[in-house]
């Protein structure tokens, strides 16, 4: 991360293409989808996480596609309706995005969006064989029933080969020729933020999420191209913001979410917007927010102007900077974060909602931009623009290396898209003036090794000539990606602008979801079965499961779910998180969804029987033991219990598996129920006798080996072995402890060995007897507690078994 | 086989218990009483009476044995195993009731290069609260003491 560069607002603008020479989308190859295939995507909305299946992308068959939804608009977002007298707030249409994945296919991309409206659906799919859409054509003779039904739909194949080559006219430099202007609200690294602490940039390529809210503006013109629609005006607007959300998302962590739509809806004159250039429309939309609407949170204001100006223009780093008094060709005006977009709606032909998928990759370019057609020029033109506003700068000056931009350590000056030297000088960390001197692309020089990105100035401008540009802002490894890590550092200080003490970009930190937690086996048919996730920096998340092999019968949209089981085969469990609400500033957090899935295997239920018994035993004073019941059954729920059999008055708390620890004080008397859904049976009671400490006597032994396993098998690596020492080499039965000799022979190992008293299913304390070290045979004396049942336990620590030696002194008794 | 010097060392310690509870050479008798091993000092623990800090050059501790790991106040000695480890450089530890003059006596002897070693030992408790004395000869070293049983 490199520091912040000091900065100057400046202008930066994007100019266009001509219209006549652009062509629709040439269908190569069209299928009919049947009525049922697209279906799920109606469904019902809580169900964020689909599946369309049979899609008939291949020749030899049809592929399925997983999706889950995002968020285009923020809560409490409306769409703005003015036809010069009144306004209208409605909410916005209940349009719904989806983005995903064909199976078994990861270079694959799908996006689709449903108009809650109509029902009418568009998607685009994008594999590694070739690029898809599905457009729907109504039905002639056909009522609407604002189901979709009305309308065919069709998978359209394109075929790159199609698509016309862009041409147009060149662009217009004087934008950059602009007066310089103040420095305001600068801020580097330095920064401190409320708490006192140093800023620390956020890295692109970390988990760290954003979130940013953007206010759109349109205007009479857009109106008219869209039909005199407003739903198609929204749908339009709604559809490129998911798209942008889409490219943001992807490289800037950051979701991009629409707050409110302002739509003019009553013919020309009806909008505020006089201005018929880009500058003027650009000084004018910041006078207008500055004067009406200073204190409405927003990230940024965009203008989709539907002015045929084939530009548009933005202010440089302004997110999270407030406004600040400048002006344009001479014009006052209030500069921050706005940006304006011209030739929005019928730029090429025919006014359309729908807007080309980022994600796919085209003319063989992942990310590639399509060179004609298919809508492209509004969702490039907001992405850049508004890439602006982050502080994002013209891309085709930024060299790999400072040594490239010098031309020091390459044979030529190299750039990322070099088409343009006459944007010179205003810039950052030497790059535009070693530009100023490079080769212009638009002339001829050498294709740049790396390829374009949506900050590119130039890059639909000369045609075969400019490589294929990106619907990107850079990929991890590009310094375009870099310069735009200036954005992040903006995004963490204390800022307050537009009137409101808050942060106009949020970072949200990093959101995450745990894997399903579930049995990982339910008896067929089963009920109540539950499975559950839990995430962290979602805010206030939203859920959504789905079940196959089952049915869930709680609400499918919480971090809980209750289900039932099927009869038979597997149970599929997928949960899907979502961030979303408001965080502490206010702001929407886009959705971006995490999914987990786990299979579940169904069982069937076989009764409980006990195979053994838990058993009695006698231990000293303070000593735990193990108590074990040996059952059969499927599945076995186990409880013990305090008491003698069948009371069930006192349960032992967490006491749910074939065995449990227990270290009474005094006598007690436990015993177990094993059960399952189809059966209960009880075991046996079970005693465990507290024999207190008593006085013993020495009793001198002559020296005895009572313990010598080089003579059979060793003492198991991590395991104990069981020895009776009463009865052996004198000792006499009752003996409390005895005086030993212990000796560890030629251990392979470092490790240790722990002598307790018996019997084996002693709770093991945490002590040591002797400690010993690899290849030393080693002795130590000890006086060890025997069991009640006149055996002790030999533990050996070490992952290598042990051969060991006991020798008796004496005994207590 | 090298059955070293333990059961040297524990002579030694008998010989410290001895001396050092009363003037003469011998107390008792004792009956002995045995008790499920329990871990009643381990300095790799956070600070405290029977925890930290691990023993520095010099250092002499004492440790509080009657009252934990079902030791009754009226013990007069105790069974123990001595367990070393993190040594810094070679030593010894010498055990003894407290309140009296250190014995010269060694309870235990090792080196930097034992990643553990143990002794057990026999040693008596003076009737402080604070009734098994500890010291250190060289570098630092953590100790362990684990119970067995108890005399009285």
């Amino acid at each position: 991360m490199r520091q912040m560069p000091s900065s100057r607002r400046r202008i930066a603008a994007t100019f266009g293409l001509a219209v006549a020479f652009c062509w629709p989308l040439t269908a190569a190859t069209v299928s009919k989808l049947n009525d049922d295939v697209l279906a799920p995507l109606r469904g019902p909305v809580t169900a964020k996480q689909i599946r369309i299946n049979n899609i008939p992308l291949y020749a030899h068959g049809t592929a399925n596609i997983e999706l889950e939804e995002f968020q285009v608009w923020a809560p409490g977002g409306k769409v703005i309706v003015s036809d010069g007298k009144s306004v209208q707030y409605l909410d916005p249409p209940p349009m719904r995005f989806f983005r995903g994945q064909v199976n078994g296919d990861a270079e694959s991309f799908a996006y689709f969006s449903v108009d809650g409206r109509t029902g009418g659906i568009f998607g685009l799919v994008a594999t590694r064989d070739g690029k898809f859409s599905v457009n729907a054509a109504q039905r002639h003779g056909v009522s609407r029933d604002r189901n979709g039904n009305d309308f065919d739909y069709f998978l359209t194949a394109s075929d790159e080969s199609d698509e016309m080559p862009m041409t147009g006219k060149s662009f217009e430099c004087g934008v950059e020729r602009l007066p310089a202007l103040p420095q305001v609200n600068k801020r580097n690294l330095t920064e401190l933020d409320a708490g006192g602490h140093p800023i620390m940039g956020q890295g692109i390529t970390g988990t760290q999420s954003f979130a940013m809210t953007v206010e759109v503006e349109t205007d009479d013109e857009l109106f008219a191209a869209a039909g005199n629609s407003v739903g198609n005006v929204t749908t339009l607007v709604t559809n490129l913001t998911g798209a942008v959300s889409t490219i943001y998302n992807r490289d800037l962590h950051t979701n991009v979410v629409q707050q409110n739509v302002h739509v003019y809806s009553n013919g020309p004159g009806t909008d505020p917007w006089t201005a018929s250039d880009i500058f003027n429309g650009l000084a004018e939309l910041g006078n207008n927010y500055h004067t009406n609407h200073l204190t409405l949170k927003r990230s940024a204001v965009i203008m989709l102007s539907g002015k045929n100006t084939l530009s548009g223009v933005a202010w440089e780093g302004t997110i999270g900077g407030g406004d600040f008094a400048s002006s344009i060709n001479s014009v006052s005006t209030f500069g921050g974060a706005y940006a304006w977009c011209g030739s929005i709606g019928d730029l090429q032909g025919a006014f359309t909602t729908t807007v080309p998928d980022p994600d796919a990759t085209t003319n063989g370019t992942q990310f590639g931009m399509p060179t004609g057609g298919n809508n492209y020029w509004p969702l490039e033109e907001y992405a850049h623009e508004l890439g602006h506003n982050l502080a994002g700068h013209h891309t085709h000056c930024v060299a790999i290396t400072q040594g490239e931009a010098n031309g020091t350590n390459h044979p030529t000056q190299l750039f990322i898209d070099p088409c343009h030297t006459g944007e010179i000088d205003n810039d950052f960390n030497g790059h535009m003036s070693a530009c100023a001197t490079g080769p212009d692309f638009g002339s001829g020089a050498v294709a740049p090794t790396e390829k374009g990105t949506i900050m590119s100035y130039c890059h639909n401008v000369f045609s075969g000539q400019v490589p294929q540009s990106r619907f990107t802002m850079g990929q991890a490894s590009e310094v375009s990606h870099h310069e735009l890590d200036d954005y992040m550092l903006r995004a963490a200080g204390p800022l307050a602008p537009f009137g409101g003490n808050f942060n106009i970009v949020t970072a949200v930190g990093s959101f995450t979801m745990s894997t399903i937690t579930a049995s990982s086996s339910v008896v067929a048919n089963s009920t109540g079965n539950t499975a559950s996730v839990t995430t962290t920096n979602g805010g206030t998340p939203t859920f959504a499961w789905t079940i196959t092999g089952g049915t869930i019968t709680s609400a499918a949209n919480t971090a809980s779910i209750t289900y039932t089981a099927g009869a038979s085969g597997n149970v599929v469990l997928r949960a899907t998180a979502f961030k979303n609400g408001t965080n502490g500033s206010g702001f929407a957090n886009g959705g971006v969804g995490i999914t987990d899935t786990k299979t579940v295997s169904i069982i069937t239920c076989v009764a409980p029987a006990i195979a053994t018994q838990p058993q009695s035993v006698a231990v000293p004073t303070g000593t735990g033991v193990t108590l074990s019941v040996g059952a059969t059954g499927t599945p076995l729920n186990f409880q013990w219990f305090i008491g003698t059999s069948g009371v069930t008055t006192t349960p032992i708390g967490g006491a749910t598996a074939a065995s449990v620890d227990v270290a009474p004080s005094s006598t007690t008397t436990y015993w177990v129920r094993v059960s399952n859904s189809c059966g209960t049976v009880d075991s046996a009671s079970a005693t465990v006798t507290v024999v207190p400490i008593a006085a013993a006597d020495f009793f001198l032994l002559l020296p005895c080996r009572v313990l010598d396993t080089r003579g059979g098998p060793p003492v198991p690596a991590n395991g104990v072995m069981n020895l009776v020492v009463t009865g052996k080499c004198g000792v006499a039965a009752g003996a409390t402890a005895a005086a030993v000799n212990v000796t560890v022979v030629s251990p392979a190992v470092n490790g240790l060995v722990t002598l307790y008293p018996g019997p084996v299913n002693t709770v093991k304390p945490v002590v040591s007897t002797i400690n010993y070290t690899a290849g030393r045979t080693l002795a130590n004396n000890a006086r060890i507690t025997v069991g009640v049942d006149g055996s002790i336990n030999i533990f050996n620590a070490a992952g290598t078994p042990l051969d060991f030696l006991i020798d008796v002194a004496g005994y207590f008794k | 086989m090298n059955m070293r010097t333990a059961s040297k060392l524990v002579l030694f310690t008998l010989a410290s218990l001895l001396s050092a509870v009363s003037a003469s050479a011998q107390s008792g008798p004792f009956q002995f009483f045995a008790v499920p091993p329990c871990r009643v000092v381990d300095t790799r623990n956070p600070n405290s009476t029977n925890g930290g800090p691990i023993f520095n050059v010099g250092t002499q501790r004492n440790f509080a044995i009657r009252g934990n790991c079902a030791v009754p106040t009226t013990a007069k000695a105790v069974s123990l195993n001595v367990t070393i480890t993190g040594a810094t450089t070679a030593s010894f530890l010498t055990l003894w009731p407290s309140g009296g003059a250190r014995p010269v006596v060694s309870t235990i002897n090792f080196t930097q290069n034992d990643p553990a070693l143990a002794n057990g030992a026999i040693v008596g408790l003076s009737t402080a609260a604070q009734d098994l004395s500890v010291f250190n000869s060289d570098g630092n070293v953590h100790v362990i003491l684990d119970v067995t049983g108890y005399f009285q």
